[in-house]
C-alpha cells in the first residue's frame, strides 16, 4: 500500500497546483512577485526539459507500441510524474516571464500553451483507472496530440529567448539596418525605398504582422503583394477617403515625394540592385531619391514614462498612445528656466513638436533646441528673438513648420535661414509690417507656404462708443458719472450743454463728472488714424419732489404693468428692453393717474421719461394734460402739453429705439396736494407704418417733479 | 485486484471535498501573488491611459456657438429657386407631411420665402456666401462647409442640448467635458473646458449651465464659465494684506483638512475640491496674464474690430478665445445668442452678423498668422436651421423663419478639415439630397480629429457604458485632410 500512499501524494499535489496554475495564468497580467519567487522562476528553462522528453517518450511509446507491455502501475508513474513535471514548470514559466521583456503576443500563446500540456497530462493521470484509458485508439490519439502539442507550444517558448527565427530555416532576409555607406555606393533601394516602406509600412507588413497578407521584407514578398495580388503601388494612390488607401488614414501618410518614388522604382522593375549612380542626373528619380532624406530608425527602446518630465510650467506628452514622437509644450513664462530644456536631453530625438509661445528665450535656449534633431514644428511665438538669434534651428533637418508672430523681421536674414532650412511653412507676424515685404521671399522660395497675417494698423476704421458708466439718471443731491473706453490712447470728448462734441472744442474727460443738475450728457472717442465713434448720450434728471401715493386711474395693459404706479416714482429706469416689468405700457386707453403729496406742493416741471421704438409700435406721447386739486375730488386744468409735431415729423418708418424727456413747465405754479394726468397715445399709426390704422403704444417708465 | 483498485480510486465524497479542498487551497495560493484580484477596479481608467488612440490632427477645439440657429437660407445655402417662388406656397411634395413646431403648425399657409441678400460664390470651393458676411466670405479658402448637417430635436432646448451633449435629455456630459475627462488640460495653469458667453440683440434663446455640464464625469471637467465683466474670473485677485505665500501656507493646511476627511468619509468630491483649489491657486498666476485683452496690438484690435475690447461681447470673447486656445484650453465653448428669427428676421439677422461677422473671421486669421490653425479646430453653427417658407407675415423684404431641423449649414476651419463644401440640400432647401451629416456623425468627426475613437471612449456610469455618440455616429471621412 506505501506504493500507493505515496502515488496518491503526488495526486493531491496535482490538485493544489493546477487550480493555482489556472489562477496565475488568467491573472498573469496583475501579478507582482518578490524576490524568492523570480529566482525561483529562474529554474524554467533548466527542469523544462525533463517534461519535454518524458511526454515525448510516452507519447512515442503509446504510438510506436501494440502490446503495452510495460507493468500498470509503472506507466501510472510516469505519467503522474510527467503531470506534476509538466505543472512545475508551467509554474516556474508564469514566475519567470514577470519583469521580463518578452514579445507579448508569443508570451501568451507560450503561457497558454505550457497550461494545456500541464492541464492535458493531468487529465490523463485523473482518468488512469477508467476502462476506455486502456484502448489502444486512445491512447494512440493521446501519444499524438501529446508531441504536437508540446513540440508547437515549447517551440514558441524557445522563440522568447533565441529570438523568432529560432529553429527557422535560413531565408534570404533583407538587412533592415540603416546604411551609413555614402550615396554614390548606395542602391535606390537602399538609399530610399526601403527607408520609406520602414517608416511607413513595415510597421503593419513585415516583421510581426502580415496585414492583408503583404509582408514587406524582401524583394519577392513585395512583388508579390497581398492577399488579392495587391500591390503597394494599387493602394497608395487611392484618395484618403478611400477604405483600401495606405497607409491607413489615421497613421503617417506618404508624402508626394515618397509616393514618387515608390511608384517609379516598382515602374523600374523593383530592381533591387539599381544603383542610384546608374540613373541620369536629370532623371526624377534620381533627383528625388538624393534629396530624400531617412528617418532615423533608432527609437527610444523602452518609451520612458513622461511624469517626471510635466510640471506645471512644461507639458510632455506623447502624440498619441503607443505613438514614440513627443510633444513639449512650456507655459508661464515668468517661471521660465533654461534648465527646463536641458531637463528634456533624455527624449530629445523624440521631440518632434515644441511650442514655446511667450516664453523668454535666449541664444542658449535656441543652442539647446538646435539639438532636437528630429523637430519637426516650433512655435517661437512672442519669444523676444530675433531671427538672427534663431539661426542654429535652420540646420535642423526634419524641421517643416516654424512659428515667429511677434518677432521683428528683417528680410534679409529671414531669407539666409530660409536658404538653408529644409521648411515648409513658416508663419510671420509683427507689428508695423507690411505683408508685401515678403513678396520676393514668396518667388524665392516658392515650394515654402509664408504666412502673413493682415496687417491693419493703417486701416481705418471706426472707434466704437464710450461707455456712460452710471447706471441711475436720477440726481437727487448730485451724482458721479464715470466714461471710460477700453482702447489705449484714445481722448473722451463731452458735452453737457447739449451740443455735439468734437476733437476741438469739447472738454476732454480726465475725472468722473460730477452733475447737480438736469443735464443730458453727449460724448464721443478720438483717436488718430481712427474715425470718431459714434455719439452717445444720456439724460440726467432732477428730482426734487417725491410724491406719496400714485392712483393709477387707467390700467396698463397687464402684459406691461411693471410694478404698479410706484414703477414711474421708483426712481428706476427702463432700457431699451420694454419688457423687462421696469415700464408701463398703455395703447388701448390713455395714461392717467393721480399724485397725492403730503402737504401742498408747488410744482415748476414736470418729466416724463418716455420710450420710443417705431418697430415696435411705440410712439411719442401726444399731449399731456395737467390738472390740480385741494382735496383730490374737483380737478381743473393747469396746464396742456402738445408733442403731436414729434410723430408728424415721421414720414417714413424711421426705425427709431430711444428714451426721450417729455418736459410740461408749469408757469406760476401755485401750490397744490394732488395732481392728475393724462397723456394720450397716439390714436391710429401712420399710413407707411405695417400696423397702420391700429393704436400705438406710450411707455412710461419715470416722472420727476422739479 | 483491479477491480478493488479501481473502487479505491474511484471519487467518493469525501475523496471529491478533500481534493476540492486542494484545488481551492491551489487557486488561493495562486491569488496570494495577485494584489488588487479582489479590488473593484475602475476599468474607465484602462481607456484613459490609452488616449489619444491615434495622432491627433487637431489639439484644441475652439466652437462658436451660434446660440437660436442663424438662417442657413440668409448666409450659407444659396438657394435662387426660392427668390423666384416668393410668397407661393411651399409644394406638400417637398414638406411631406413632416412635423412642424408649434408656431407655425397652425398656419394655413406655407409661403416660401426667398432671401432678401445677395450672395457671392467662392470659385474654388464652389461655396457661397450672404453679403451679411462679407469678411467670413473672405476667408472661405480656410473653411469646410458642411450644408447637409441634420438632428432630430425642433425646439431650441433638446436641440441645443443635444449638439452639446449628445443627447435631448440633460444629464449626460457636454463634449468639451468629455474632452476634458479624456485629454486633460495642456496647460496645469487653466482649465480644460471654458465657457464664454455673449448676446446679440436678435430674437435670443436662453443658455443654460446644464450645457456644459460634467453631467456623470468628475466635476473638475465642468466647463469653467468666464464672467462677461471686466474681470473674466472673479475673485482672483489676493486680498489686501495676504500675499501668496501665506495663501500657500492656508491652502496647504485647507488641502491637509480635505484629505483628512477624505480618508474618512472616502467621498470623491472632497479629492475634486482640493483639486479645484490648487486649480484656482495656479489660474492665479496665469489668468490675469491670458485674458488681459489691452496688451493686444492695434492691428490685432483692427482685425477683430474695436468692440473685441469691451468685456462681454463676441469679439471680446473671440479674442479672448485664441488667447485662452493658445495658452493650451483644450475646448473654448462660444455661446452667442440672438439668432432665433422667428420674425423680422433680415433686419435681426443683419445685426448678428455685424456682431460675428468680423470677430469670427478674425479669430481664423489670427489663428493661421501664429501657425496655430492646423491644430486648433475652429466650428461655427447653430442648433439647427430655419424653415424656407415664412413664419408670420410676408413682405417683399421681411419675413420671419420657424424651427428646420432637416438641413441646416454649419462650418469648421482647421485642426486637419478639409476646406470645401461637403452635402447638398434639394432646390427648396428642405431636404438633403446628398451626404447627410447627424449630429451623432458630427461628434464622431470631432473626436475623430481630436485622435479618440469614439466608439472606445467610454464611461461607465449606472451600470452601462455611455459615449459622447452613444450608439451611433460614423466619422466623415471626407472632410478629414
Amino acid at each position: 500500500m506505501k506504493k500507493i500512499t505515496s502515488l496518491s501524494f503526488i495526486e493531491n499535489l496535482l490538485w493544489l497546483l493546477n487550480p493555482c496554475l489556472i489562477v496565475l495564468c488568467i491573472f498573469s497580467d496583475h501579478l507582482t512577485i518578490g524576490a524568492w519567487l523570480s529566482w525561483l522562476g529562474q529554474w524554467h528553462p533548466v527542469i523544462l526539459h525533463f517534461p519535454i522528453v518524458v511526454g515525448i517518450v510516452i507519447g512515442i511509446y503509446y504510438l510506436v507500441s501494440d502490446k503495452y507491455s510495460i507493468p500498470n502501475l509503472v506507466e501510472k508513474y510516469i505519467i503522474y510524474l510527467y503531470a506534476l513535471l509538466s505543472s512545475i514548470v508551467a509554474l516556474l514559466g508564469i514566475l519567470i516571464s514577470i519583469g521580463g521583456n518578452y514579445d507579448k503576443s508569443l508570451l501568451i500563446t507560450h503561457q497558454w500553451g505550457g497550461l494545456s500540456i500541464a492541464l492535458l497530462a493531468w487529465l490523463w493521470a485523473l482518468t488512469q483507472n477508467f476502462s476506455w484509458h486502456e484502448k489502444i485508439i486512445v491512447k494512440k490519439w493521446f501519444g499524438a496530440i501529446s508531441i504536437i502539442v508540446i513540440i508547437f507550444f515549447t517551440h514558441k517558448g524557445g522563440q522568447l529567448t533565441h529570438g523568432k527565427e529560432a529553429l527557422a530555416l535560413p531565408s534570404k532576409v533583407i538587412t533592415t539596418i540603416p546604411n551609413n555607406k555614402p550615396d554614390s555606393l548606395l542602391t535606390v533601394y537602399e538609399k530610399a525605398v526601403q527607408p520609406i516602406l520602414m517608416d511607413k509600412c513595415v510597421g503593419c507588413h513585415g516583421g510581426d504582422k502580415t496585414k492583408g497578407e503583404l509582408k514587406l521584407t524582401s524583394i519577392e514578398l513585395i512583388k508579390k503583394g497581398g492577399k488579392h495580388g495587391d500591390k503597394i503601388t494599387d493602394r497608395i494612390h487611392l484618395p484618403l477617403a478611400d477604405e483600401k488607401h495606405m497607409p491607413p488614414n489615421d497613421k503617417k501618410q506618404l508624402t508626394k515625394e515618397e509616393l514618387s518614388i515608390l511608384t517609379k522604382w516598382m515602374q523600374l522593375g523593383g530592381d533591387l540592385n539599381k544603383a542610384l549612380h546608374d540613373l541620369s542626373k536629370q532623371d526624377s528619380l534620381y533627383i528625388l531619391a538624393s534629396q530624400y532624406i531617412a528617418p532615423r530608425f533608432d527609437k527610444i527602446k523602452e518609451q520612458p514614462d513622461l511624469t517626471k518630465y510635466n510640471s506645471n510650467y512644461v507639458s510632455v506628452q506623447y502624440d498619441f498612445h503607443g505613438a514614440s514622437t513627443i510633444n513639449v509644450n512650456f507655459f508661464q513664462g515668468a517661471f521660465y528656466k533654461t534648465a527646463f530644456l536641458e531637463n528634456l536631453a533624455p527624449l530629445k530625438t523624440a521631440i518632434v513638436s515644441l511650442n514655446m509661445q511667450s516664453i523668454p528665450l535666449h541664444k542658449e535656449d535656441i543652442a539647446i533646441i538646435a539639438g532636437f534633431e528630429n523637430l519637426e514644428k516650433i512655435n517661437l511665438n512672442y519669444t523676444k528673438l530675433s531671427i538672427e538669434d534663431i539661426t542654429p534651428l535652420s540646420n535642423l533637418q526634419k524641421l517643416r513648420s516654424i512659428s515667429l508672430a511677434g518677432m521683428p523681421i528683417d528680410t534679409k536674414v529671414l531669407s539666409n535661414f530660409l536658404q538653408k532650412s529644409k521648411l515648409k511653412k513658416i508663419q510671420v507676424w509683427t507689428s508695423g509690417f507690411k505683408p508685401k515685404d515678403l513678396d520676393p521671399l514668396r518667388v524665392k522660395f516658392p515650394e515654402i507656404e509664408i504666412t502673413v497675417g493682415d496687417n491693419l494698423e493703417d486701416s481705418v476704421m471706426k472707434l466704437n462708443k464710450p461707455l456712460i458708466q452710471q447706471d441711475s439718471s436720477i440726481i437727487t443731491d448730485k451724482i458721479h458719472v464715470p466714461l471710460k473706453h477700453f482702447l489705449k490712447g484714445v481722448t473722451i470728448k463731452y458735452t453737457l450743454d447739449d451740443s455735439e462734441p468734437d476733437s476741438i472744442t469739447s472738454p476732454t474727460y480726465t475725472a468722473p463728472l460730477i452733475l447737480t443738475k438736469n443735464t443730458t450728457l453727449k460724448t464721443k472717442v478720438f483717436k488718430p488714424g481712427w474715425l470718431a465713434s459714434d455719439l452717445v448720450q444720456k439724460s440726467f434728471y432732477k428730482s426734487e419732489f417725491y410724491p406719496d401715493t400714485i392712483i393709477l386711474q387707467t390700467l396698463p395693459d397687464p402684459k406691461y404693468k411693471g410694478m404698479g404706479g410706484h414703477t414711474i416714482i421708483d426712481h428706476e429706469l427702463g432700457d431699451l428692453n420694454f419688457g423687462n416689468g421696469k415700464w408701463l405700457g398703455y395703447s388701448k386707453t390713455n395714461m392717467e393717474f393721480i399724485m397725492q403729496f403730503s402737504k401742498a406742493t408747488a410744482i415748476n416741471e414736470i418729466i416724463f421719461n418716455a420710450l420710443i421704438n417705431t418697430p415696435s409700435y411705440i410712439f411719442p406721447i401726444q399731449t399731456i394734460q395737467v390738472e390740480a386739486s385741494d382735496n383730490g375730488k374737483e380737478f381743473h386744468v393747469i396746464q396742456n402739453a402738445d408733442f403731436t409735431a414729434i410723430t408728424k415729423a415721421y414720414t417714413k418708418e424711421p426705425n427709431i429705439n430711444q428714451t426721450q424727456a417729455f418736459k410740461v413747465k408749469l408757469n406760476k405754479a401755485k401750490a397744490y396736494k394732488y395732481y392728475k394726468l393724462t397723456l394720450r397715445n397716439l390714436k391710429k399709426l401712420p399710413i407707411w407704418h405695417p400696423g397702420k390704422g391700429t393704436p400705438a403704444w406710450i411707455f412710461v417708465d419715470e416722472v420727476f417733479f422739479n | 485486484m483491479n477491480e478493488f483498485l479501481e473502487h479505491g480510486l474511484n471519487q467518493n465524497r469525501r475523496k471529491f471535498l478533500s481534493k476540492l479542498s486542494l484545488g481551492l487551497g491551489g487557486m488561493a495560493l495562486g491569488s496570494l501573488m495577485i494584489p488588487g484580484i479582489f479590488d473593484a477596479k475602475n476599468e474607465d481608467d484602462l481607456f484613459n491611459n490609452v488616449l489619444p488612440h491615434f495622432a491627433p490632427k487637431a489639439k484644441r477645439v475652439i466652437y462658436l456657438f451660434q446660440n437660436g440657429a442663424p438662417s442657413q437660407l440668409d448666409l450659407f445655402d444659396y438657394k435662387p429657386m426660392l427668390q423666384q417662388m416668393h410668397g407661393e406656397d411651399l409644394p406638400a411634395s417637398i414638406r411631406n407631411g413632416q412635423r412642424l413646431t408649434g408656431m407655425t403648425a397652425n398656419q394655413t399657409k406655407f409661403p416660401l420665402a426667398g432671401t432678401r441678400f445677395n450672395f457671392t460664390q467662392n470659385k474654388n470651393t464652389g461655396a457661397y456666401f450672404s453679403e451679411t458676411i462679407p469678411h467670413i466670405a473672405s476667408i472661405s479658402d480656410e473653411l469646410c462647409i458642411i450644408r447637409s448637417l441634420y438632428t432630430e430635436a425642433i425646439n431650441h432646448d433638446p436641440a441645443l442640448t443635444f449638439f452639446q451633449t449628445g443627447a435631448q435629455v440633460g444629464n449626460r456630459p457636454s463634449m468639451g467635458s468629455w474632452i476634458s475627462y479624456g485629454l486633460g488640460s495642456e496647460n496645469k495653469n487653466l482649465p480644460a473646458f471654458t465657457v464664454l458667453l455673449s448676446k446679440g440683440k436678435g430674437n435670443g434663446q436662453g443658455v443654460y449651465s446644464k450645457l456644459w455640464s460634467n453631467g456623470f464625469l468628475d466635476s473638475i471637467h465642468q466647463g469653467v464659465q468666464f464672467s462677461s465683466g471686466e474681470e473674466p474670473v472673479k475673485y482672483l485677485s489676493d486680498p489686501e494684506f495676504i500675499d501668496r505665500g501665506d495663501k500657500r501656507k492656508m491652502l496647504d493646511e485647507i488641502a491637509e483638512l480635505n484629505e483628512q476627511s477624505y480618508k474618512e468619509m472616502g467621498d470623491p468630491e472632497i479629492v475634486t475640491k482640493i483639486q479645484q483649489y490648487e486649480l484656482a491657486y495656479r489660474m492665479q498666476m496665469e489668468v490675469p496674464e491670458v485674458t488681459s485683452l489691452q496688451n493686444e496690438p492695434e492691428s490685432i484690435v483692427k482685425m477683430y474690430g474695436p468692440d473685441c475690447l469691451l468685456p462681454g461681447t463676441y469679439a471680446a470673447n473671440c479674442l479672448l478665445a485664441r488667447k485662452l486656445s493658445e495658452s493650451g484650453v483644450r475646448f473654448v465653448q462660444l455661446y452667442h445668442q440672438g439668432w432665433d428669427g422667428h420674425n423680422n428676421l433680415p433686419n435681426e439677422l443683419v445685426g448678428q452678423c455685424k456682431d460675428v461677422d468680423q470677430p469670427s473671421a478674425a479669430l481664423i486669421k489670427d489663428l493661421k498668422q501664429r501657425g496655430l490653425l492646423d491644430e486648433t479646430l475652429v466650428i461655427w453653427g447653430g442648433e439647427f436651421g430655419r424653415t424656407n417658407y415664412c413664419q408670420g407675415k410676408l413682405t417683399k423684404d421681411n419675413y420671419g423663419r420657424d424651427h428646420h431641423p432637416r438641413c441646416f449649414t454649419i462650418w469648421m476651419a482647421g485642426g486637419g478639415t478639409k476646406p470645401g463644401v461637403y452635402g447638398e440640400t434639394d432646390e427648396f432647401g428642405y431636404n438633403i439630397t446628398n451626404l447627410p451629416v447627424h449630429v451623432h456623425d458630427f461628434h464622431a468627426t470631432v473626436m475623430h480629429l481630436m485622435g479618440v475613437d469614439h466608439e472606445k471612449f467610454t464611461f461607465k456610469h449606472l451600470g452601462r457604458r455611455y459615449r459622447l455618440t452613444d450608439v451611433a455616429g460614423n466619422v466623415v471621412k471626407e472632410i478629414i485632410s
